[in-house]
C-alpha cells in the first residue's frame, strides 16, 4: 500500500500540478477531479494536504465521487500542521472552505476528512451514494456554518465523527438514513436541533457536549441511537454528566464558549467524566494531540498530558514543592491537610488552576514560576495565605475565602489580573504595592478587620466593592483613574480614601455604614457623577472635596436630623453645586 | 471573460478492464451511475473570473491533466449556462456537467491556452449525451 501525496492551497501560484506545496491546487475541487483512480487495484491511498498560504479560503464545492476505494486504499483529506482547526476558535487565516451549498459530497466508499475548517449554507459534509461497507471518518474538524457540519443521506452510509465542533448555528448532525457515530465532539448554539437523527438511523453518541442548542439532541422514536456520558443542558443519555455552572455559557467548563474557545478547563467536571476508548480503537489523541486520558474528559480537549491533576489531600503535616519541574501540570488541588503547602520554586509553566482548600495554616508561595495561572482560589484555611514575589503574569482571577487570618500580596505582579475577591476573613487582608494594571474589579466583602491598599497602581480598576466590614478598609493613595463604581455599604466602620485620584468616578453610593466615610482631597472632576448617600450612622467626612464638575448630582437621604456632620471645607464652583449646600445645611 | 478549467485526459474509468467493470457493477452499489457521471476529456472542472490563470501571476494550471479554454465577452448568464449540472440518467443526486468543449475543435497556443468568443461558444461546446458503459 503506497501513500499518494498531493496539496492543495488555494493561495497557490505555482503550476498547479499538486506535486508540492509550490505547486499545490486551488481547489480541493480540482485536486479530487485530477486524481480520481481505481486505487483499490493500485493498492495506494491518496494523502491530500490542505492550507492556505496567504489566508485566501477555497469557495468551491468538491464531491468526491470518480474514484474507487477499499478499507485499506482510502482518500486522506487531511489539513496540515499549523492550518488545522483549533479548538480556541475559527482563525481567518488558515484553510477554510467556504461555500455557499455544501462544502463537500462524500459520495466515495472510503474517505477520511480531518482537521478542516468548514463554512456551509447546506452540508459541510454530506454522505451519500456509497456501498454496503463503506465508511467516511470525519476528524478534528470545524463547523460554523448555518447547514449541518454531517448529514448521512445513504442507507449504506457509515460515519465516524470525532473530535469536532460545531458551532454556527446549524445542526451537528442530520441523519436521514444510515448510522453516524459521534464521539468526544461537541455542538453549541445550534437553533433548532443539536444531534438530529431521523427514523430508522442508527448510532451512538458517547463523550460529546450539547449546549445552549434549540434541542441538544433530537432523536426520532424509531432511531436506534446510544446516548452515553454526555453533557448538555437536559441532562439527557446514559451516565449524563452535568456542566460545572456558571452560566448558560458554561464558563466553568470552557475558557471562552460564546467565542468559540472550547479549552476546557482543568477544574471542570467533563475532565475525566467519559468512557475510555469509544470508538474501540479507532482514536486515542484529541485536538491537540495530547493523549486521552483513562477515562479521558468530554469533549475535543484532553488536559495535556493525561494525568496532569495533581491532588493532595488528608496529610497531617503538608506539601512542599521546592523546585520540581510540573510543565504539563494543569490543575493542582491541596485540601484537608493540618499544616500547609508551601511552593518554593517550581516550575508550574502549565498550571491554570491552584485550589487550595480546608487547610489550617495556609499557602506560601515564594516566587514560583506560574506563567499560566488562571485561577487561584484559596478558601477555608485557618492562618494565611502569602505571596512573595511570584510570577503570575497570567492570573485572571485570585478568590481568598474564609479564611482567618487573611491575605498579604507583598509586591507580586499581577499585570493581568481582572478579578479579585476577598471575602469572609476574620482579621486582614493587606496589599502592599502590587502591580494590578489590569484589575477591573475588586470585591472585598464580609472581612471583620479590613483591607489595607498601601499605594498600588490600580489604573483599570473599573468597580470597586467594599462591603459587610466590622472595622476599615483603608486605601493610601492608590491611583484609581479609571473608577467607574465605587459602592460602600454595610460596614460598621468606614472607609477611608486619603487621596486619590478618581477622575473617572461616575457612581459613587455609600449605604448603612455605621460610623465614618473619610474623603480626603477628593478630587472629582468629571461630569454626570452621582454621589449617593444614604442610611449612614454616624458621619460623612468630607474634607477638601472639590467638586468642579457641571451637572453633579448628588443626593442625600436622612431619615432623621443630626445624622450628618460636615466639616466642610468643600468647594462649589458651579450652579448646580449649591444644591449640595442646601443639602448639607440639614446637618 | 471567463477562464474555464478543463479535463483534458483519460478518465481511469475508460482505462478499466471489462472484468474489473463487470466486478465493481456487481459488488458496489451505484457504480454504474458513477461510471455515467465519470469526468471527460473537455468537461469544465472549474470556472474563475478572468485573468485567474492568465495574468501572470500563476505559472501553470495543472497541464496536461487540464486545458484552460477563456472566452472573451462572457455574459453571466452564457457563464452558469456553461457550467449547468445534469443529472445523470436514472438518478437525481448524480449529476455531471450538461455540457463539454470540444477541445479538438479549439486552437491551443504553445502555454496550453484557448481563447475563443461568446459567439463561437455554440460551435465548441457540446450538450452532452449519455454514454453508454463500456462493454
Amino acid at each position: 500500500m503506497a501513500e499518494l501525496l498531493t496539496y492543495v492551497d488555494p493561495d497557490a501560484v505555482g503550476g498547479g500540478t499538486g506535486v508540492d506545496w509550490a505547486n499545490a491546487y486551488v481547489s480541493l475541487s480540482i485536486m479530487e477531479a485530477a486524481e480520481q483512480d481505481d486505487f483499490d487495484t493500485a493498492n495506494n491511498w491518496l494523502h491530500c494536504y490542505t492550507r492556505s498560504s496567504s489566508g485566501g479560503d477555497d469557495t468551491t464545492a468538491c464531491t468526491i465521487n470518480g474514484s474507487v476505494t477499499s478499507a485499506t486504499d482510502y482518500i486522506k483529506i487531511e489539513a496540515v500542521s499549523g492550518h488545522r482547526m483549533k479548538k480556541t476558535g475559527w482563525d481567518a487565516a488558515i484553510y477554510l472552505m467556504d461555500v455557499t451549498g455544501d462544502c463537500i459530497n462524500v459520495w466515495d466508499n472510503h474517505v477520511w476528512i480531518d482537521g478542516l475548517q468548514l463554512d456551509a449554507t447546506g452540508n459541510a459534509i454530506e454522505i451519500a451514494n456509497v456501498a454496503a461497507g463503506s465508511w467516511c471518518y470525519i476528524s478534528n474538524c470545524r463547523h460554523s456554518g448555518s447547514g449541518y457540519l454531517v448529514q448521512v443521506f445513504d442507507a449504506d452510509g457509515d460515519a465516524k465523527v470525532w473530535n469536532c465542533i460545531n458551532n454556527g448555528g446549524g445542526r451537528f448532525t442530520y441523519v436521514t438514513d444510515g448510522n453516524c457515530d459521534v464521539y468526544n465532539s461537541i455542538c453549541y448554539g445550534a437553533a433548532t436541533d443539536g444531534f438530529d437523527y431521523n427514523a430508522g438511523t442508527t448510532g451512538e453518541i458517547i463523550n460529546c457536549v450539547s449546549f445552549k442548542n434549540g434541542d441538544d439532541f433530537n432523536i426520532d422514536g424509531g432511531a436506534t441511537v446510544t446516548i452515553d456520558y454526555c453533557a448538555s443542558d437536559d441532562g439527557d443519555g446514559d451516565h449524563p454528566v452535568a456542566e460545572s455552572g456558571g452560566g448558560v455559557e458554561w464558563p466553568d467548563d470552557f475558557v471562552d464558549a460564546a467565542n468559540g474557545d472550547f479549552t476546557l478547563k482543568a477544574t471542570s467536571n467533563l475532565v475525566g467524566a467519559g468512557i475510555a476508548d469509544p470508538g474501540s480503537g479507532l482514536f486515542s489523541t484529541d485536538i491537540d494531540g495530547d493523549t486521552y486520558a483513562t477515562p479521558p474528559s468530554l469533549g475535543v480537549d484532553e488536559i495535556a498530558g493525561g494525568a496532569t491533576e495533581l491532588v493532595v489531600a488528608g496529610l497531617n503535616v503538608g506539601l512542599t514543592l521546592e523546585s520540581p519541574v510540573l510543565s504539563q501540570l494543569h490543575g493542582l488541588t491541596v485540601a484537608g491537610m493540618d499544616i500547609g503547602l508551601t511552593l518554593e520554586a517550581p516550575v508550574l509553566s502549565q498550571l491554570h488552576n491552584l485550589s487550595v482548600n480546608s487547610m489550617d495554616c495556609g499557602l506560601v508561595l515564594g516566587s514560583p514560576t506560574l506563567t499560566q495561572l488562571h485561577n487561584l482560589v484559596v478558601a477555608s484555611m485557618d492562618i494565611a495565605l502569602t505571596f512573595g514575589t511570584p510570577t503570575l503574569n497570567q492570573l485572571y482571577t485570585l478568590a481568598v475565602a474564609s479564611m482567618d487570618v487573611g491575605l498579604t500580596l507583598a509586591s507580586p505582579a499581577l499585570t493581568q489580573l481582572h478579578n479579585l475577591i476577598v471575602a469572609s476573613i476574620d482579621i486582614a487582608s493587606t496589599l502592599g504595592s502590587p502591580t494590578l494594571t489590569q484589575l477591573h474589579n475588586l470585591v472585598v466583602a464580609s472581612v471583620d478587620v479590613g483591607l489595607t491598599l498601601g499605594a498600588p497602581v490600580l489604573n483599570q480598576l473599573h468597580t470597586l466593592i467594599v462591603a459587610s466590614m466590622d472595622i476599615a478598609s483603608t486605601f493610601g493613595e492608590p491611583v484609581l483613574n479609571q473608577l467607574y463604581t465605587l459602592i460602600v455599604e454595610g460596614m460598621n466602620l468606614g472607609i477611608s480614601l486619603e487621596a486619590p485620584v478618581l477622575t473617572q468616578l461616575h457612581i459613587l453610593s455609600i449605604n448603612g455604614v455605621n460610623i465614618a466615610l473619610n474623603f480626603d482631597n477628593v478630587l472629582l472632576d468629571i461630569g454626570d457623577v452621582t454621589l449617593i448617600v444614604d442610611g449612614i450612622d454616624i458621619g460623612l467626612t468630607l474634607e477638601e472635596l472639590i467638586l468642579s464638575m457641571s451637572t453633579a448630582q448628588v443626593l442625600f437621604n436622612y431619615p432623621g436630623k443630626e445624622r450628618f456632620d460636615y466639616q466642610g471645607k468643600a468647594k462649589f464652583k458651579h450652579s448646580r453645586d449649591k444644591t449640595f449646600t442646601k443639602n448639607i445645611g440639614r446637618s | 471573460m471567463a477562464e474555464f478549467l478543463v479535463y483534458n485526459m483519460e478518465n481511469h474509468m475508460d482505462r478499466m478492464t471489462l472484468e474489473r467493470f463487470k466486478e465493481l457493477s456487481y459488488e458496489r452499489k451505484n457504480f454504474l451511475a458513477k461510471f455515467n457521471a465519470r469526468y471527460q476529456r473537455g468537461d469544465i472542472i472549474d470556472k474563475r473570473p478572468d485573468g485567474f490563470w492568465t495574468d501572470g501571476k500563476r505559472k501553470g494550471f495543472g497541464y496536461p491533466k487540464f486545458a484552460l479554454v477563456c472566452v472573451k465577452d462572457l455574459d453571466d448568464k452564457a457563464t452558469n449556462l456553461t457550467t449547468e449540472l445534469r443529472d445523470v440518467t436514472g438518478t437525481t443526486l448524480f449529476k455531471r456537467r450538461r455540457f463539454r468543449f470540444n477541445l479538438d475543435a479549439l486552437q491551443f497556443n504553445d502555454k496550453h491556452i484557448a481563447v475563443i468568443k461568446q459567439s463561437e461558444l455554440t460551435e465548441k461546446v457540446t450538450d452532452k449525451i449519455m454514454e453508454l458503459p463500456i462493454g
